[in-house]
C-alpha cells in the first residue's frame, strides 16, 4: 500500500498550489473553491517513493463547524493517514500553531510548511524556523509555493515528518482529558469529544464506553462555566502565544503596499462602487461580447453550421438507413445538431471566457471585497454579502451559479438565492439577445424591462426572507490580501473547470435534447404549444407563435429570446408586445440545465416548487405589465 | 441574621431562578458549594436560614418552591449585579483568569457600595453579561448612560476607524457564532484594529483582515489602547 499524505491548513494558505506541486498533473478531482465538501486525491513521487496525496478543504480548526471541516477532521482521525503536511500562511503563524497543537495531540507525524514567506517578509514578520522546529518537534520549511521556491526542500522533508510534542495545559480539564484519552486512544480525540457533543457517539462503537465518555464530559461541563470548546481554545491559545513569543519577530513596516491602498479603495463605498461597475463592464465586454457574440458566432455559424452539422447529416443519411435514429442525432432536436451544437458552440465559449474572468477575479481576492459592499442591500433580500458571488455568477451562467449557492451558510439563504437565480437573473447569452432586440426599442423600454425585473427580484427576495423559515447567517468573512493573479494558475483552474463542464453539463444537454426529441416525435410538443396558446394569446395578448418561443426558453433562455427576436423582426409583434414578452422570458422558468442542477442540489420537491412558482409568476407579471402599460397608454 | 448571609442566600436563589430550579433541596445542596457559607452561617443549617428569610419577609415558599418577595428580589438583584460586575472587573481590568475570579468576587460583593457599583459599571462600559455568560442585571447608571467617565471597555460597534485595542470579551449566546469568531482569531486577548466601519466593519487581527457586520461588532467588547486615537480628538472638538 502506498504511503498516504494529507494536506491540511486554514483556507487560503496555498494548499491547492502545494497539492499541484506534489501531484504534478495527476489530479483526479478539481476543486471548486470553497464549495467543495469533497477531498481531492492525487498521486505523487517523493524521492523514489510513490505516495497518495489528499487535499482537504481548508479549515481553521480540527473541531468542525461545517460539513467541509468535518470532512477534514474525519480524514485525520480515520487512521489511514501516514503523514500530514500542514500548510500555513507564515504571516499568520498564530492561527497555524493552533492547528499544529491539534495535530500534535492526535499524534500524527507532520511537517509544517510556512508558505507565502515572501509576503511575511514584506509585512515585516520574521520566524525563527530552527527554533520553531525544535519547540514543536517537527520539521519546518519555508516556501513561496506559487513561485516554486522551497518546494524541493519540502518534498525531501515530508517523509522525515515526526510527531510533535506541544503540551497544552488544560487547567481544570486535565483530568477529564486524561480519562478520555484512555477511552479514545489519544489526547486529540479526547479533546474533540469534549468540544463536540456528537463525537463520542460517532466514533465509539462500544455502548458502555460511550456512556462512560458521556459521563466524563458531563462532569467536565459542570466544572467549567464557559462552553468547553471555548475553554479549550483559550488554553490552547495561551500555549500558542507562548511559543509565538519565542519564535516571532516583527518589524514595523511603515510603507503601505500598493495592494493595500488598492484594497482600501475597493472597500470604501465612494470608490468601491465605481470600481465595481467598471469591473462589471469589463466582464460584460469579455464574456458577453467576446465570448457570447464573437466566439459563438464563429463556432455556431461556421464550425457547426457550415462544417460539422451538414457533414454529419450527409453521413447519417448515407450510412444509417433508419430514419428515426437519424432524426435522433441530426434532426431538429438531434443530439449532434442541437445538444452538441449548443454545448460546444454556444455555451462553451461563454463558460470559457467566464471561467477565465472568474478565475482572475477569484485569485485577485476581489470577491470578498465585493461581498463587503453588497452586504447591506442583500440583507434586505434575506441574504448576506456572501450571496453576491452566486448572483454575479448568475449573469454569466445561472446553472453554474446555482452550484456555487453551496457556499452560503444557511439553508434559508441557499433556498432564496436559488429561487432568485431561477426567477430573474438573466444569463450572459440571454442578456446579449435582449440587447440585440432592444436596439429597435427605445432606451426607456430597456430601462423599463430592467426595472420591472429588478423589482421582482427585490420583492420576491424580501417576501421569501419573511416566509421561509430559518435564520439568515451572520456576515463574517476573512479578506485575503489583494494579489496579482498568476496566469499559469488561472489557466490550470480554467482547465479543471472545463473538465467539470464536459463531465457534468454536457450529459445534461444530451438528456434534455433527447427529452425534447421524444416530445416532438410523439407530437406532444404540438399539444403543449396548444395548451399554452390561451395564456399566451388571450392573457398576454401575444401572437400564438410566441408560445413556441417560451417553450424553447425552457431549454435555453437565450434561444427563447431569439425566437421572440424573430417574431419582432418579421413584424408579428409591436413594441408593447416585445416588452411584455421580454419580461416574461426573463422571469420565465429556469432553463433545463438549471432545473437539473436545482434538482441535484436542492432536491426534486424544491425544484418542482420553484419551477411552478416561477412559471405562474412570470406569466402573471407579464399580464399585469401588459394591462398597466395599456391602461396608461404607454406603447413605447 | 447577618447581612452577609442574607445576601449570599438571596443571591443563590437568584441563580436558582435563572436555572428554573427553585426547590428547597436545590437550595440546600447548592448553598454549601457557595464560597463561604459555613463561615458566615454562624452554625445555622440551610433550612434554618430559609426559615429566617421567610420570617423576615424576603421570600415565601409555595409547594416546595422558593419565591422572592419584592424586598428579597431587590436585594438579590443588587447583590448578583455586584458579584458579576466584580467578576468582570477582576477579569477585564485586573486580568485574572476565569478560575481565579470566583473567590474574591464572592467576598468583595458584600463590601461594594452603591456609588462604587455604578462607577465600576460605567468603567466597564455597562457590560450585560458576566465572564461566565450570565446576565448582569442593569442598574440606574446603565439607563442614562453617562459619558462623563469615558468607558475603558467599549463595544466594537461604538469605536471608530483607526482605533485599536484588545478584545476583552464576546457577548454571544450563539455557540456557532462564538466558535466562528474565535477560529478567525477574534477571541479575548487578541489585539484588534478597526480599519473601516461602513458599509460593514473591517478589522485587522495580526495579519488578517476580517469583515463583519455591525450586529456582530456590537457583541465584541474591546479595551481601548492608550491611543492618540482620533476618537478622543473628536470629543474635544465637540466641547468647543
Amino acid at each position: 500500500m502506498n504511503t498516504i499524505i494529507a494536506l491540511v491548513g486554514s483556507p487560503n494558505v496555498g494548499k491547492s498550489v502545494i497539492f499541484s506541486h506534489l501531484t504534478g498533473k495527476y489530479v483526479t478531482v478539481s476543486n471548486y473553491p470553497g464549495t467543495t465538501v469533497e477531498l481531492s486525491k492525487g498521486k505523487g513521487l517523493l524521492g523514489l517513493k510513490k505516495v497518495d496525496i489528499i487535499d482537504t478543504p481548508g479549515s481553521n480548526s480540527l473541531i468542525p463547524m461545517s460539513e467541509d471541516e468535518e470532512v477534514t477532521r474525519n480524514v485525520l482521525i480515520s487512521g489511514d493517514i501516514d503523514f500530514v503536511v500542514q500548510v500555513a500562511d507564515e504571516k499568520n503563524l498564530q492561527r497555524a500553531l493552533m492547528i499544529s497543537s491539534e495535530l500534535s495531540e492526535l499524534e500524527l507525524p507532520f511537517t509544517l510548511v510556512l508558505n507565502m514567506a515572501d509576503e511575511a517578509r514584506r509585512k515585516g514578520v520574521f520566524i525563527d524556523i530552527d527554533r520553531l522546529s525544535k519547540i514543536l518537534g517537527v520539521p519546518v520549511v519555508e516556501t513561496v509555493a506559487v513561485e516554486g521556491k522551497g518546494i524541493d526542500k519540502m518534498k525531501k522533508t515530508i517523509l522525515n515528518s515526526s510527531k510533535a510534542h506541544v503540551k497544552v495545559n488544560y487547567g481544570k480539564l486535565n483530568d477529564s482529558i486524561e480519562k478520555l484519552s484512555k477511552i479514545f486512544g489519544n489526547k486529540g480525540k479526547a479533546i474533540m469529544a469534549l468540544s463536540d457533543e456528537s463525537f463520542a457517539e460517532k466514533n465509539l462503537k462500544d455502548q458502555t464506553k460511550i456512556s462512560e465518555a458521556k459521563e466524563i464530559i458531563e462532569h467536565a461541563k459542570k466544572s467549567i462555566s464557559v462552553p468547553l470548546f471555548y475553554y479549550i481554545r483559550e488554553k490552547r491559545r495561551e500555549e500558542v502565544l507562548h511559543i509565538l513569543r519565542k519564535v516571532k519577530e516583527e518589524e514595523k513596516v511603515l510603507k503601505t503596499h500598493l495592494s493595500e491602498k488598492l484594497s482600501n479603495l475597493t472597500l470604501s463605498p465612494i470608490t468601491g462602487i465605481p470600481i465595481f461597475l467598471s469591473i462589471v463592464l469589463l466582464l460584460y465586454e469579455f464574456v458577453g461580447f467576446l465570448g457570447a457574440q464573437i466566439m459563438v458566432e464563429f463556432l455556431e455559424e461556421n464550425l457547426f453550421g457550415r462544417i460539422i452539422n451538414p457533414s454529419m447529416k450527409i453521413l447519417f443519411e448515407k450510412y444509417i438507413i433508419n430514419d428515426f435514429i437519424s432524426r435522433m442525432f441530426v434532426g431538429e432536436f438531434g443530439v449532434i445538431t442541437m445538444a452538441l451544437t449548443y454545448a460546444i458552440a454556444i455555451i462553451f465559449p461563454i463558460v470559457l471566457t467566464f471561467f477565465i474572468a472568474f478565475g482572475l477575479l477569484e485569485d485577485s481576492g476581489y470577491f470578498p471585497r465585493l461581498a463587503v459592499m453588497g452586504n447591506k442591500p442583500l440583507k434586505f433580500l434575506g441574504l448576506n454579502g456572501k450571496a453576491i458571488l452566486p448572483l454575479i455568477l448568475g449573469c454569466g451562467c445561472v446553472t453554474m451559479a446555482t452550484i456555487t449557492v453551496r457556499t452560503l451558510d444557511s439553508k434559508k439563504e441557499r433556498l432564496i438565492a436559488t429561487l432568485l437565480l431561477a426567477l430573474g437573473v438573466p444569463c450572459s447569452a440571454q442578456i446579449a439577445v435582449i440587447f440585440a432586440m432592444a436596439s429597435s426599442l427605445s432606451f426607456y423600454a430597456l430601462l423599463f424591462i430592467f426595472l420591472v425585473v429588478l423589482l421582482q427580484l427585490v420583492l420576491i427576495g424580501a417576501l421569501s426572507s419573511k416566509i421561509i423559515k430559518g435564520q439568515s447567517s451572520d456576515f463574517i468573512m476573512e479578506l485575503p490580501p489583494l494579489r496579482v493573479p498568476k496566469l499559469s494558475n488561472i489557466l490550470y483552474k480554467t482547465l479543471m473547470r472545463l473538465e467539470w463542464y464536459a463531465k457534468e453539463v454536457i450529459p445534461i444537454f444530451i438528456l434534455g435534447t433527447l427529452f425534447l426529441f421524444f416530445l416532438n416525435e410523439f407530437n406532444i410538443l404540438v399539444i403543449i404549444e396548444k395548451l399554452f396558446s390561451p395564456i399566451v394569446v388571450d392573457f398576454l395578448e401575444l401572437p400564438k407563435e410566441a408560445a413556441r418561443a417560451f417553450l424553447m426558453g425552457f431549454f435555453r433562455r437565450d434561444y427563447g429570446a431569439a425566437g421572440l427576436f424573430q417574431l419582432q423582426d418579421i413584424g408579428l409583434m409591436n413594441n408593447l408586445q416585445t416588452v411584455v414578452s421580454l419580461i416574461v422570458i426573463t422571469l420565465f422558468v429556469p432553463c433545463i440545465a438549471n432545473l437539473f442542477v436545482i434538482i441535484k442540489e436542492r432536491g426534486p420537491k424544491i425544484a418542482a416548487m420553484i419551477f411552478i412558482f416561477v412559471l405562474v409568476y412570470a406569466v402573471m407579471i407579464g399580464g399585469i405589465t401588459n394591462i398597466f402599460l395599456k391602461y396608461f397608454g404607454i406603447l413605447f | 441574621m447577618q447581612k452577609e448571609i442574607i445576601e449570599e442566600s438571596l443571591e443563590h436563589i437568584w441563580t436558582m431562578r435563572e436555572q428554573n430550579d427553585e426547590t428547597i433541596e436545590n437550595f440546600v445542596k447548592g448553598i454549601y458549594v457557595r464560597c463561604n457559607f459555613s463561615e458566615i452561617a454562624e452554625g445555622m443549617s440551610p433550612e434554618e436560614v430559609l426559615d429566617n428569610l421567610k420570617k423576615e419577609n424576603y421570600i415565601e415558599i409555595e409547594k416546595n418552591k422558593i419565591k422572592f418577595k419584592k424586598k428579597g428580589e431587590e436585594i438579590g438583584r443588587k447583590i448578583i449585579r455586584k458579584h458579576r460586575l466584580t467578576e468582570r472587573l477582576l477579569k477585564d481590568i485586573l486580568q485574572m483568569t476565569i478560575d481565579e475570579i470566583e473567590e474574591p468576587a464572592c467576598k468583595l460583593e458584600h463590601t461594594i457600595t452603591e456609588g462604587l457599583e455604578d462607577s465600576i459599571c460605567t468603567l466597564l462600559g455597562h457590560p450585560s453579561i458576566c465572564p461566565h455568560g450570565f446576565e448582569i442585571p442593569s442598574g440606574n447608571c446603565c439607563k442614562n448612560v453617562s459619558k462623563i467617565l469615558e468607558p475603558v471597555i467599549e463595544s466594537l460597534s461604538d469605536m471608530g476607524s483607526g482605533e485599536e485595542g484588545n478584545i476583552i470579551y464576546i457577548v454571544t449566546k450563539s455557540y456557532p457564532r462564538l466558535q466562528r469568531l474565535s477560529t478567525l482569531g477574534l477571541s479575548p486577548g487578541s489585539k484588534i484594529r478597526i480599519l473601516q466601519t461602513f458599509p460593514t466593519f473591517i478589522v485587522q487581527i495580526d495579519e488578517t483582515q476580517i469583515a463583519l457586520e455591525k450586529s456582530i461588532a456590537k457583541d465584541i467588547y474591546v479595551r481601548k489602547a492608550n491611543s492618540q486615537g482620533k476618537h478622543r480628538h473628536r470629543h474635544r472638538k465637540g466641547l468647543f
